[in-house]
C-alpha cells in the first residue's frame, strides 16, 4: 500500500531529522474536522527527505477521484496503468458521475469497424460549437487475434453505461468508452449475422440474423454470460435492433422460414416490428408501418423507438410512441406511428437501382443520429449519387434534421453507438 | 443551527487563524468568509483574540491559504474584464507549486471549504497528469507501482493502444 509506505518513511524522518521546516499536514492521510492531537504535541516535524516521492498518493479517495475526473479524455487511457488506486477510481462510478457533474461527458456518435486485428472506432462529438471528429485505432485483445474479417463484418455496437459491446459472429469484444481498454467476452451462443441487438436496462439483447434458431438470447455482463430468454415470432434476417421503454424491438429484415410463403413473408417482416417486453417476456406486436416502407434502421431515444424505412425511391422517419394503456390484451394496436421530417438524402443517392445502409442510435436523451451509406446496386449504372458514412443528426425537440461531418473512409459498415466521452 | 449574523458588508475587523504548528494569521473578515469552516466558526462567535486553530493546517500552505483568500475577497464583486484577467493571472501564478506544495493546498482547502482553491488546486493536478506515460505519472506523483508483473501485462494488453498513439489524432478536448 503507498499510503502505509509514504507514511512510515515520514514519520521516519520526523524522528531522524529536527527541524527545518513545519508541516504537520503530511502526518495526516485523511483530513477530519477534529483537531488531530500529533500536530500539536510536536509543533515542529519536519518534512520528508528531498528525494522522498510526492504525497499525492496520499490523497482521499475523493480529492484524488476530483483530480483525475478533470483530466481530459484523450490523456485517460495509460492512468488505470499508472498503480492500483489510479485502475479502481477510474473503473468507479464515481468517476463517471464527476465526469458528468463537471460536463466533462458528451453524448457522442461512436463508430466501430473490425479490420485486419485492429478495431477502428471514429467518434463524433458534439461538445465544440461544430462536431469533431476523432479516429483512433485500438488492436483487438489477442484472444480474438485468429479472427477472420467476417466475425466482425456485420458486427452490433451495443452501449451498457460507459462499456461499448462489440458483438460480431461468434465473438464479442467489451471496450470502456472513456479508457479504450479492451477485451474479449463470452459470444453468443447461436452464430447471428445481420441481426438485431440493443440495451433494455442493463442487460443486451439479441435476436435474428440465424437460420437455425429464433431464440432471443440475454447477455448479463456481470456474468459474462449469455442465456436464451425466449423465441421470436419471426427468425428476421437483416434486421435492426432498438431498445427503448423495458421493451426489445426487433424491426424490419427478411423472413428465414420461409416453408412456401418466403416471398409473402418477406414483405410482411420488411415493414413490421416485433416488440419484446423484457420484464414479462411476452411479445407484442406494432402495428405494421405505414405507407408500406421497409425498416432500414432503428434506435431508442428514452421511451421512444425511432425507425427509419426505405420506400425505394426515398427514405422516412417514424416513432412509435407506446400508448398510454401499455400492452394490449393482444398485443396489437397499441400506441401508433407518427410520422416525422425524412432523413435529408442528397439527390440520387436513394432511388432505383440504389441499395441503402443506414445504422441508428439514440445520442443521450435529444438526439437521433443516423449514419448512411448508399451504393449502386451491382448491375445498375445510376451515375453517381453514391455515399459513404453520412452522418445525419435529429434534434428530437426542434424536429430538425442537419447533416455533420461525414465518418472517415472504412466507416461504411461500422457499428454504430451512442456513447457518453 | 446558529442563525446566520449577516454582517458580513460590514468586514474590517480581522480575523486570526493559527496553524497547527502554532503560526499566527491575520485575515480580513471578508476573506476568511471565503473559507466555509472559518465563515461558520465566525458566525458562531468562536472567532476570538486567540484566534481560530486549524489543527491539520501547516503554517506553510496556510500563508498561501490567508493570501489566497485576501486576494480574492478585495475582488469579490462586481469585476471590471481587467480585474478579473488580473485575479486570473494572479490565480495562474499562485497555483504555481510544486507537487508537495500542491498537495497541502488540495488537503487544506478541502478541509477549510475553500471552493475556488479547491477548483484550482484540483485542476492543477489534473494538468499535471494529464498527457503522460504511466511511468512518467509515477514519476511526478511518486507513485509506487503496485501490479504484479503478471497484472501489469495485463493491464498493458488492455490498454495496448494508448501506449501506441503518441499524440492524439486529431484535436481533443
Amino acid at each position: 500500500m503507498p499510503a502505509a509506505d509514504s507514511c512510515h518513511s515520514r514519520s521516519l524522518s520526523w524522528l531522524v531529522k529536527s527541524c527545518i521546516r513545519a508541516d504537520p499536514a503530511r502526518h495526516i492521510a485523511v483530513p477530519v474536522p477534529i483537531p488531530a492531537p500529533s500536530p500539536a504535541l510536536c509543533p515542529t516535524p519536519q518534512p520528508p527527505p528531498p528525494s522522498s516521492p510526492a504525497p499525492i498518493s496520499a490523497l482521499p479517495d475523493d480529492l484524488l477521484l476530483e483530480c483525475l475526473a478533470r483530466v481530459p479524455r484523450a490523456s485517460l487511457p495509460p492512468l488505470p496503468a499508472v498503480c492500483r488506486r489510479f485502475a479502481t477510481l477510474l473503473a468507479s462510478d464515481a468517476f463517471l458521475h464527476l465526469r458528468r457533474a463537471h460536463a466533462q461527458l458528451h453524448p457522442s456518435l461512436l463508430a466501430l469497424s473490425v479490420d485486419s486485428g485492429c478495431i477502428a472506432q471514429a467518434l463524433l462529438q458534439f461538445d465544440a460549437s461544430a462536431p469533431v471528429i476523432e479516429v483512433a485505432a485500438l488492436p483487438l485483445p489477442l484472444t480474438l487475434l485468429h479472427c477472420g474479417s467476417s466475425v466482425f463484418a456485420h458486427a452490433r455496437a451495443v452501449v451498457l453505461g460507459r462499456e461499448v459491446f462489440l458483438i460480431g459472429r461468434g465473438a464479442m469484444v467489451r471496450a470502456d468508452a472513456l479508457t479504450g481498454a479492451a477485451r474479449a467476452c463470452a459470444p453468443t451462443l447461436f452464430p447471428r449475422k445481420k441481426f438485431a441487438a440493443a440495451a433494455v436496462g442493463d442487460r443486451i439483447y439479441v435476436a435474428g440474423g440465424s437460420a437455425r434458431t429464433a431464440a432471443v438470447e440475454e447477455y448479463d455482463p456481470e456474468a459474462d454470460a449469455w442465456r436464451v430468454v425466449g423465441g421470436a415470432p419471426r427468425r428476421r434476417y437483416g434486421c435492426a435492433g432498438a431498445g427503448a421503454g423495458g421493451v426489445f424491438y426487433v424491426a424490419g429484415g427478411v423472413a428465414m422460414s420461409g416453408e412456401g410463403a418466403r416471398a409473402l413473408e418477406a414483405h410482411v417482416c420488411a415493414g413490421s416490428v416485433d416488440a419484446l417486453h423484457v420484464a414479462s417476456g411476452t411479445w407484442a406486436r406494432p402495428r405494421a408501418l405505414p405507407g408500406g416502407g421497409c425498416v432500414v434502421g432503428a434506435c431508442g431515444v428514452g421511451d421512444h423507438l425511432y425507425v427509419i424505412a426505405s420506400h425505394a425511391v426515398e427514405l422516412s422517419f417514424w416513432r412509435w410512441c407506446s400508448g398510454a394503456t401499455g400492452r394490449g390484451g393482444d398485443g396489437r394496436g397499441w400506441g401508433g406511428w407518427v410520422a416525422l421530417e425524412a432523413p435529408p438524402m442528397p439527390r440520387g443517392s436513394v432511388g432505383l437501382g440504389m441499395a441503402v445502409r443506414v445504422a441508428m442510435a439514440g445520442l443521450g436523451s435529444n438526439r437521433v443520429a443516423a449514419v448512411v451509406s448508399a451504393a449502386a446496386v451491382r448491375g445498375h449504372n445510376t451515375g453517381g449519387g453514391a455515399l459513404e458514412g453520412m452522418v445525419l443528426v435529429y434534434d428530437i425537440a426542434g424536429g430538425k434534421w442537419s447533416r455533420t461531418p461525414d465518418l472517415p473512409p472504412g466507416f461504411r459498415r461500422a457499428a454504430c453507438a451512442g456513447v457518453e466521452c | 443551527m446558529a442563525a446566520a449574523t449577516d454582517d458580513a458588508g460590514d468586514s474590517n475587523e480581522m480575523i486570526r487563524v493559527v496553524s497547527s504548528d502554532g503560526e499566527h494569521f491575520e485575515m480580513p473578515e471578508a476573506a476568511a468568509n471565503l473559507s466555509l469552516v472559518l465563515r461558520h466558526m465566525i458566525e458562531d462567535d468562536c472567532a476570538d483574540a486567540a484566534g481560530i486553530p486549524l489543527a491539520v493546517v501547516a503554517a506553510k500552505p496556510l500563508a498561501k491559504i490567508v493570501d489566497y483568500c485576501t486576494k480574492h475577497a478585495a475582488k469579490s464583486s462586481g469585476l471590471t474584464i481587467e480585474e478579473a484577467e488580473e485575479l486570473k493571472r494572479f490565480d495562474a501564478e499562485f497555483i504555481e507549486v510544486d507537487t508537495d506544495m500542491l498537495y497541502d493546498l488540495l488537503v487544506a482547502a478541502d478541509f477549510m471549504g475553500v471552493e475556488g482553491l479547491s477548483k484550482l488546486a484540483v485542476q492543477r493536478t489534473a494538468d499535471l497528469i494529464k498527457g503522460k506515460t504511466p511511468e512518467q505519472n509515477r514519476e511526478t506523483f511518486g507513485i509506487v507501482n503496485d501490479f504484479t508483473p503478471e497484472e501489469e501485462e495485463e493491464i498493458c494488453k488492455e490498454n495496448e493502444w494508448a501506449f501506441q498513439i503518441t499524440k492524439p489524432p486529431s484535436r481533443l478536448c
